[in-house]
């Protein structure tokens, strides 16, 4: 660990001067076309729903060929994902039933103080609430997890027991339909379940790695190409380097392993865009060359591979929403934005395999965080479009939006 | 950097870019300012009177308001220094910020703020933004740093309200301010820019204001009119600009992928649509509208020009108002047909008649708005092939606004708006509306969007603006088009660039160049 924490603070230095070929997982693919052969042949489907984003396909698929490694890698990317609204779903539910009992009060029989609660205890703050009710507050503070819940609250608790019995349908049923339904002037007022996305975090990560940690992650690398196939980190060694020095499963990538091979030139820690977007560019350097020098070196259908899979684009934006995602723990949602506004493919707008699902709710998560709920909402609504699992979450932030603009004039104009 | 450029490709692009190169060269001599491009140079600078986003890109630059967005989209003190409300809330002494002076030397005053209001509310200046100020049922000024606003009722937070641009009373002889009044050509404000020149090719050259209370980085910026899109791209690729406001779809994976160029998200939240004048003959009739809905394919009309979201209502896909449960209407001449029989036309040979009249539209649009020409030609094609003829008119800005803002003279027009992040459409759909241009009335409309106005819970506001959504949906006083994906790029010579989701320029005193 010595040496790698070396290795971490070495990355500030110069970046390498020679453009030379990658070794990870894109060098063999370029160079070993046939590689690439033996790795889809024996799963093909479940390899191309992976490279599209489309994870539960890839799950059921790499389930029915016996494909582990691609399986948990597919379970660890749902996961993640649900780990970034988990905290969006923190922030919205948090923000909006703060800030509207503050200003208007609480009506008479809603349960918005006890959704906020249920909210601000999911996300580890349990006493957020004092205006929850009594059989609530009581009720989170003898409980480990939604599951042990028997509240009489909206639709209840049942879909989180069925969950960590591993029957996980319900709760993303759950997620996406109001939870709590009450009166509210002339119309009704919706509420959406507050943990869900939390709870199906878990579960994913425990369908991902079982009761090992994620660190185990390290283990994947075994597998050759399987382990590093459209991943944040270049080869197995850098994947092992990368579980003792990332944080968390989801910065695997941005813990330091790859930095000087990557010619990614630290930038001071504030929190600002310009230092990002430097370190960016370094990056983008570095992956120039390779494509150069892969260029050079490969046949035909190495090249091929090359553009049409977008391999280096991939790397890249895995890479970077790793790097977000240490931003946003850092508490600098500046320079996370700016790292996923880079990360992102605009001419292929959408979630696809050009764009990872993980990539919008983390671009919902840094704008929020700035306080920009409405522009968060551009990313949600996209995100919603192809995982109505996040439906909720665009509501909630919906609501936040206009709340944190009522007391405003609105602006119009032409072109 | 420019020597590098090759100049066959150059060659390739044809004559315009002869203008690119000879300009690229040039900014090799000289020490380059901001420059960026905008369709359409602003006809007037003068916040009284803006009607469109070219115009409040430089009201930011030039002008200020008591208060303006900081970077968290809060409301922050600018020529206000703080604020006490009154106990019931009905009414807020501001201190202004001292020091301050216009761009001609003249000192900053409670006058300036005073003579502000009464100007937006006086009937005589007509002015197209009264309504920010609709709110205030006065403004006395209590010695010259002191300022009195009282409110017609209670505001919880009034702070929120007063970003409108403080104009300098000096300049002007009355609150009666006319819109071609020498003020236009000859703007100052208190802001970080100073408008030092209106030149011949319809570019605008700012100055850094060396008297500003804060302190920008740039110290020149220049707006270019470049109408032609496509010209825009190149010229940013070949360095002759630092910025585009706004990239067409089409160029996005050109310019994403130029190692010279960044691109920034600017959502403007901006709709097309097809307004009907519905107080003017045929377009009363709301079959007749709906008709003409049912005939048009509004992906057809999009796809030539760029990528983006068909919409079904006055709202684009990601507003908290949009109702999603409000389909995108799908072309359907069937129904079509059926609704012009029900209005009591009748398809004479290939061309729909009544009382001895064809079905035809006099369709306008601004003439200096590259794509909103296609769109047109291609509407025109679409109906033309089911009978309606249509008859474009590509009017000026002048004409524009004098026709459509001013006299509503028109049958029908093809434009966009643009919205903040508050995306309030009582402007565009109540009967009381000063962006009405159509006419629509409706009560339910009205009841809701005055309801809404003053609702403070969230989820009822959210609700109310979906049922407006679905009601005008129905009422087709416009047929609601698509939404356009929209970015800014910016030369990556220029740095610290935070772009406001609205203004764009809010914070660019920050922005600093190499």
């Amino acid at each position: 660990l010595p040496g790698l924490v070396a290795l971490q603070a070495c990355s500030g230095g110069t970046p390498p001067e020679e453009s030379v070929a990658p070794s990870g997982w894109i060098g063999e693919l370029v160079g070993h076309p046939e590689r690439f052969q033996v790795l889809v042949e024996a799963n093909r489907e479940g390899w191309v729903a992976f490279h599209a984003r489309d994870e539960a396909a890839a799950i059921a698929a790499f389930k029915r060929t016996g494909e582990a490694v691609g399986e948990a890698r597919a379970e660890l990317q749902v996961a993640l994902f649900h780990e970034d609204l988990a905290r969006v779903s923190g922030l919205v539910h948090t923000r909006l039933w703060r800030a509207q009992i503050n200003r208007n009060g609480l009506p008479a029989g809603s349960r918005m103080a006890d959704v906020g609660a249920l909210a601000a205890w999911c996300g580890g703050s349990p006493t957020a609430f004092p205006e929850a009710s009594a059989e609530v507050a009581q009720a989170l503070a003898q409980a480990k997890g939604p599951e042990e819940l028997d509240l009489a609250l909206g639709k209840g608790f049942e879909a989180y027991k069925l969950a960590a019995k591993g029957d996980l349908a319900a709760l993303e049923a759950q997620a996406s339909r109001p939870f709590v339904t009450e009166a509210s002037a002339e119309r009704t007022r919706e509420i959406y379940d507050p943990c869900a996305h939390a709870a199906l975090a878990r579960a994913w990560m425990v369908q991902a790695f079982g009761d090992k940690p994620w660190r185990s992650a390290a283990d994947w690398g075994q597998a050759g190409l399987p382990g590093t196939f459209l991943a944040p980190w270049t080869d197995a060694d850098a994947l092992g380097k990368e579980t003792l020095l990332a944080s968390a499963a989801g910065e695997l990538g941005a813990g330091g392993a790859d930095y000087p091979e990557l010619g990614v030139v630290l930038s001071p820690q504030a929190d600002e865009g310009q230092g990002a977007r430097e370190e960016t560019r370094g990056l983008d350097s570095t992956l120039g060359e390779w494509r150069v020098a892969l260029n050079e070196v490969a046949t035909d259908d190495g090249k091929d591979l090359l553009s049409n899979l977008g391999l280096i684009g991939r790397f890249r934006q895995e890479w970077l929403m790793a790097r977000a995602r240490k931003a946003l723990r850092e508490g600098q949602p500046r320079r996370a934005q700016a790292f996923l506004d880079l990360a992102h493919d605009v001419a292929t707008p959408g979630v696809g395999p050009a764009n990872s699902p993980s990539l919008y709710a983390l671009l919902a998560e840094a704008e929020i965080r700035q306080g920009h709920t409405r522009e968060a909402l551009v990313h949600l609504q996209t995100l919603v479009e192809a995982r109505p699992v996040a439906t909720g979450i665009r509501e909630t932030a919906a609501d936040l939006a206009v709340l944190e603009t009522i007391d405003r004039l609105g602006d119009s104009k032409e072109p | 950097m420019n020597h590098s450029i090759d100049l066959r490709r150059v060659m390739n692009l044809g004559p315009a870019a002869l203008v690119a190169t000879s300009l690229v060269i040039g900014a090799t001599a000289f020490a380059a300012p901001f420059r960026y491009a905008e369709d359409r140079a602003p006809g007037i600078v003068n916040p009284l009177f803006g009607t469109t986003m070219s115009e409040s890109r430089v009201h930011e630059l030039v002008f200020e308001g008591l208060y303006t967005d900081d970077l968290d989209l809060r409301s922050a003190p600018a020529l206000a220094e703080s604020a006490e409300p009154s106990a019931d809330k009905k009414s807020l002494t501001v201190k202004l910020r001292s020091g301050v002076t216009w761009h001609d030397g003249t000192a900053f005053t409670a006058k300036d703020v005073v003579f502000t209001v009464d100007a937006m509310k006086n009937a005589e200046t007509a002015s197209t933004e009264g309504a920010r100020v609709a709110f205030i049922s006065g403004a006395t000024a209590s010695d010259d740093h002191t300022v009195v606003l009282t409110f017609q009722t209670p505001e919880a937070a009034p702070q929120d309200k007063l970003h409108f641009k403080i104009l300098p009373a000096h300049k002007f002889p009355s609150t009666a301010v006319k819109r071609n009044d020498a003020f236009r050509s000859n703007p100052i404000g208190t802001g970080p820019f100073v408008v030092e020149n209106f030149n011949d090719d319809n570019s605008v050259t700012l100055k850094k204001n060396p008297s500003w209370w804060g302190k920008a980085q740039i110290d020149e910026l220049l707006l270019r009119e470049v109408a032609d899109k496509n010209y825009q791209a190149k010229l940013l690729i070949y360095e002759s600009l630092e910025a585009l406001v706004r990239v067409l779809p089409r160029d996005l994976a050109a310019l994403q992928n130029d190692r010279k160029v960044e691109l920034y998200p600017y959502q403007t939240n901006s709709w097309w649509y097809v307004g009907f004048n519905t107080q003017q003959g045929t377009w009363k009739d709301p079959l007749v509208r709906e008709a003409i809905a049912n005939l048009v394919d509004v992906d057809e009309l999009l796809r030539p020009i760029g990528t983006g979201d068909l919409i079904s209502g006055p709202f684009v896909k990601s507003s908290p108002y949009y109702n999603h449960e409000v389909e995108v209407r799908k072309k359907d001449p069937a129904r079509a047909q059926a609704l012009l029989e029900e209005a009591g036309w009748q398809l004479i040979g290939r061309q729909w008649m009544k009382d001895g009249r064809p079905l035809q539209i006099r369709l306008a649009t601004l003439s200096d708005v590259e794509t909103a020409q296609d769109v047109v030609i291609n509407l025109q094609s679409q109906l033309q092939n089911h009978g309606i003829a249509v008859e474009p008119a590509f009017l000026g800005q002048a004409e524009w606004k004098e026709k459509v803002w001013r006299d509503r003279n028109f049958d029908v027009i093809l434009s966009q708006w643009s919205f903040d992040r508050n995306e309030d459409v009582y402007q565009q759909l109540h009967s009381k509306g000063n962006r009405n241009f159509g006419g629509y009335a409706n009560t339910e409309v009205d009841q809701r969007l005055d309801k809404a106005r003053l609702s403070t819970d969230p989820q009822e506001k959210k609700a109310l603006l979906r049922e407006v959504h679905a009601i005008v949906a129905k009422d087709n006083p416009m047929l609601f088009l698509f939404t356009l994906d929209s970015y800014a790029a910016m030369s990556v010579k220029v740095k610290n660039v935070v772009v406001h989701p609205f203004y764009f320029f809010t914070w660019a005193d920050r922005w600093s160049m190499n």
